[in-house]
């Protein structure tokens, strides 16, 4: 499918009418493209992530490392590839806690109303009052640098992001008709809230993990960076990032060029995907 | 008159009362004082303009507000022996639901186990609202208002209540549906015991749809009676009012003197 | 030789672009009032007798466009220039919504809202609109005018909001007055109360009435005459007496059927199946899949517009089946 870049005016929105918006559908071609290549990354990259070579270090690409090699003399490109794993690990887990929290507190708060919702709205003003990365941090401090530490806690630290935006829809939805229909028929809040109420608010839920992934990507790979996330020699771009600093002031980019590149493309691919799908799920109907 | 014991109702409320309390605006008194009853099989109106607590009323007698005084006795009173269908048909549906299975939960949870049973109920139901089989696979989204609120009288006789209350159940409906809607609503009254709480502003549909009727005005009770003596030769000014401002052939309108 | 009429409506189409395909609301729609006139539009839900108001006064939703002739004393509505269409709109014609509240500017006052039009376009000075307004508004019975124009819309009710449309509409004395369900959102007494005060100023002010509703008693009880919208085109035109007393069309006999009487206990009789638009009616008539006088011709053939007792009626069978319409009717 022939995408052009730089596409705006009239004649390629014509073109892509039925499709949609051109940034929709770049945005969700290029969040597809990098998932896949997360998920099988490993399997087609060139060279073991592991594998070191030091007679090659630093190089620039060439025939043999398309993208070049790092410090130790491991491709560049088969890290980059392998590390897209851990990267997105990261954020999936961590969108992962914090919708399942920040959807039950939201629908929980919406269906009780009156003085829960206040205190619930209280609270989560607290918690967005905390700065994410810090948390991550005393978390890595307290628990131990790694995977879980930063990832729990951002987990923690994202629910509010989620909550406050399927609260008002939440809210809007609890006071439709066809809730007074089901609680008349006796049926359970507890049932309305998971069968009814839930499915009903889906589609900002996924729009909101969508953006909320693109930004969780970014902070857990900056707690990499800081060296309190995945430690080296594992393959992150987080990791890559720092790694190649040391390279830098001799002239050898490449390591924290493409880490760098890769985090900023995802970043935006998912954020602009979230923010279009969000654009579209404002409706009922 | 009558005892009340001899009198088979479904449904009698005395003194009932209900003031808000906003945090802005101060206590709002939406129903004082009103009291009014109804016989198995009958149907009563409620009929009213806007702020005459009509809809308070029957949201208080469907559980959905609490009274601030008076009492509402049920001959059922157990859960679900009131249902109610609402004015708006385009959000009393859920719209992630497929009418079918949204039968089948209700069933489910009034305690129908078995799957054939509840197939076999379900297309009864449906039926018996004029809808069929192809609706049952359809979301609300693909129905027109008219079938919107044919599935929710059907999902409201489900639990087989005692007592149906309909609040403006046919305002939002064109003239031409409206009419079939009324149809279906007292073949329904024929064929079962079923009673009716009428909410309504349209006297042609009051007149149509109940055998007495309640006439309310800022929360107060100001005329009740049988419906067809209300609107023949009503006693309170307030009454002759509403009815003289109802177009109909040869009507014309008139400014308000007060 | 008749003159001219004050509106002139000939062939009217409305479409509009729904997800790349285009629809069409309003399909051959020819309507005329003349001056000093009142002509109702009633029809139910898809007749597109909104939309026809609409294109008479190029308040079209975005991505619907007209297409026919829209003539206000002779001059093309749909081709007016920027500033000859802000003269129409705020000169010429009168406009009264349907929902007030969504057509008044919520943070300006009442004051402001009513004599915006007439200053910017220059027929009066601020001191006269005022002057004028509150006078209209004590006509109205809008008492105590001089506080309320001061106030802001979500102090006034419904009925006073729409008393202060029609103040507003009538302060530029337009020669013709657009009224889209102006009464549907108010209470039964007073929409009576509106009503009468409209037709009292229309009367003494000799100003023409486009009234649109889908309530045919009340349409009925303050036109002249009436056209009956179905699936976007006119099915039945005549007298609001001739129309009501003896209806031609099988779609207008069915309407005048369904309606529940407030006099006596009768079951009404109802029209099958649903109203529809006019894109979701394929060749011949539009009103044939409902019709328990269709024959074969009128589901292949759309009917033109037979003049038969003074009036217009799109019906293949109209001289046929016109003793037959009165018999069900009684």
């Amino acid at each position: 499918m022939a995408v052009p870049w730089g596409a705006v005016g009239d004649l390629t929105r014509r073109r892509f009418a039925a499709l949609g918006d051109p940034a929709l559908v770049v945005s969700a071609v290029a969040a597809g493209l990098l998932t896949l290549l997360a998920v099988i990354g490993p399997w087609i990259a060139p060279y073991s992530p592991d594998a070191t070579d030091v007679l090659s270090a630093s190089q620039g690409p060439s025939a043999q490392h398309l993208l070049g090699t790092d410090s130790l003399g491991r491709d560049i490109c088969s890290r980059a590839l392998a590390g897209a794993r851990l990267s997105f690990a990261g954020p999936a887990m961590i969108v992962l806690i914090s919708t399942v929290l920040g959807t039950a507190l939201a629908i929980f708060s919406a269906w009780h109303g009156g003085w829960v919702d206040r205190m619930a709205n209280r609270f989560l003003n607290v918690m967005f009052s905390v700065p994410g990365i810090l948390v991550a941090v005393l978390s890595s401090a307290v628990f131990g640098a790694g995977f879980w530490a930063p990832v729990l806690a951002l987990g923690v630290v994202y629910t509010p992001y989620m909550a406050r935006v399927v609260r008002s829809l939440a809210i809007r939805e609890r006071h439709q008709g066809y809730v007074e229909s089901l609680q008349l028929a006796t049926m359970s809040s507890w049932r309305i809230g998971l069968r009814h109420l839930t499915p009903n608010v889906m589609p900002i839920v996924v729009a909101q993990a969508t953006y909320g992934f693109g930004s969780a990507l970014a902070d857990f790979a900056a707690v990499s960076f800081i060296g309190l996330g995945i430690q080296p020699p594992e393959a992150e771009w987080g990791v890559m990032v720092s790694d190649g600093r040391s390279e830098l002031l001799n002239g050898a980019i490449q390591q924290t060029l493409v880490a760098g590149t890769l985090i900023v493309i995802t970043v935006i691919a998912f954020n602009v995907l979230g923010a279009q799908l969000s654009a579209r799920s404002g409706g009922r109907r | 008159m009558t005892a009340d014991s001899r009198r088979d109702l479904v449904l009698d409320v005395k003194g009932l009362s209900k003031t808000f309390h906003s945090r802005t605006g101060g206590p709002r008194v939406a129903l004082h004082d009103v009291g009014f009853s109804i016989e198995r099989g009958a149907s009563l109106a409620v009929v009213g303009e806007s702020g005459s607590g009509k809809t308070t009323a029957a949201r208080i007698v469907a559980g959905l507000e609490t009274a601030s005084a008076g009492t509402v006795d049920l001959a059922d009173p157990r859960r679900g022996g009131v249902q109610m269908v609402f004015q708006d048909p385009y959000s009393s549906l859920d719209p992630r639901q497929a009418i079918g299975p949204g039968l089948h939960e209700l069933l489910k949870i009034h305690g129908m186990r078995r799957r054939t049973e509840r197939s076999a109920r379900v297309t009864r139901l449906l039926e018996s609202v004029g809808l069929d089989e192809r609706h049952a696979a359809q979301y609300p989204a693909s129905l027109s208002g008219g079938q919107r609120q044919r599935v929710a009288i059907a999902r409201a006789l489900a639990l087989e209540p005692a007592l149906l209350i309909l609040d403006e159940a046919v305002s939002a409906l064109d003239v031409s549906v409206q009419a079939q809607v009324l149809n279906l609503l007292a073949d329904i009254r024929e064929r079962t015991e079923i009673s009716y709480l009428f909410v309504s502003h349209d006297l042609g549909v009051v007149r149509q749809v109940s055998d007495t009727c309640i006439v309310l005005r800022d929360g107060r009770l100001v005329e009740t009676g049988r419906t067809a003596d209300i609107l023949d030769s009503p006693q309170e000014t307030y009454t002759q009012a509403l009815i003289e401002a109802v177009p109909r052939p040869g009507w014309r309108p008139r400014r308000r003197t007060a | 030789m008749t003159p001219a009429p004050l509106l002139n409506m000939r062939d009217l189409h409305v479409h509009v672009r729904h997800r790349g395909t285009r629809r069409t609301l309003v399909r051959d729609v020819s309507l005329n009032v003349d001056t000093a006139e009142s002509v109702g539009l009633v029809g139910e839900s898809g007749s597109g007798k909104s939309m026809s108001i609409k294109a008479a006064t190029r308040l079209l939703p975005s991505g619907a466009t007209a297409e026919g002739h829209v003539a206000f004393e002779d001059r093309d509505v749909l081709t007016l220039g920027r500033r000859d269409l802000a003269r129409y709109r705020s000169r010429d014609v009168g406009l009264i919504h349907q929902d007030p509240r969504a057509h008044i500017n919520p943070t300006r006052t009442i004051g402001q809202f009513v004599t915006e039009g007439v200053v910017h376009t220059g027929q009066m000075t601020r001191d006269e609109a005022i002057q004028r307004a509150t006078g209209l508004m004590a006509e109205v019975g809008i008492t105590d005018a001089h506080r309320r124009m001061a106030q802001f819309p979500h102090q006034l009710s419904g009925g006073l909001l729409q008393r202060v449309m029609i103040v507003a509409a009538l302060l530029p004395s337009p020669r013709l007055i657009f009224a889209d369900e102006p009464t549907t959102a108010l209470d039964v007494t007073v929409q009576s109360d509106v009503m009468a005060i409209l037709l009292d100023q229309i009367r003494d002010r000799q100003v023409s009435l486009l009234f649109v509703s889908h309530d045919l008693d009340l349409a009925a009880a303050v036109t002249d005459r009436l056209a009956v919208m179905y699936a976007g085109t006119i099915v039945e035109t005549g007298t609001s007496a001739d129309i009501c007393e003896r209806p031609l069309h099988p779609y207008t006999a069915g309407l005048l059927q369904s309606r529940p009487s407030t006099s006596e206990v009768r079951r009404p009789t109802a029209i099958p199946g649903r109203p529809l638009a006019a894109y979701e009616v394929d060749e011949g008539c539009p009103f044939a899949p409902r019709c328990s006088f269709a024959t074969d011709r009128c589901h292949t053939e759309r009917p033109d517009h037979t003049l038969i007792e003074g009036r217009s009626v799109a019906c293949h069978r109209v001289e046929e089946i016109a003793d037959q319409l009165q018999e069900r009717a009684t």
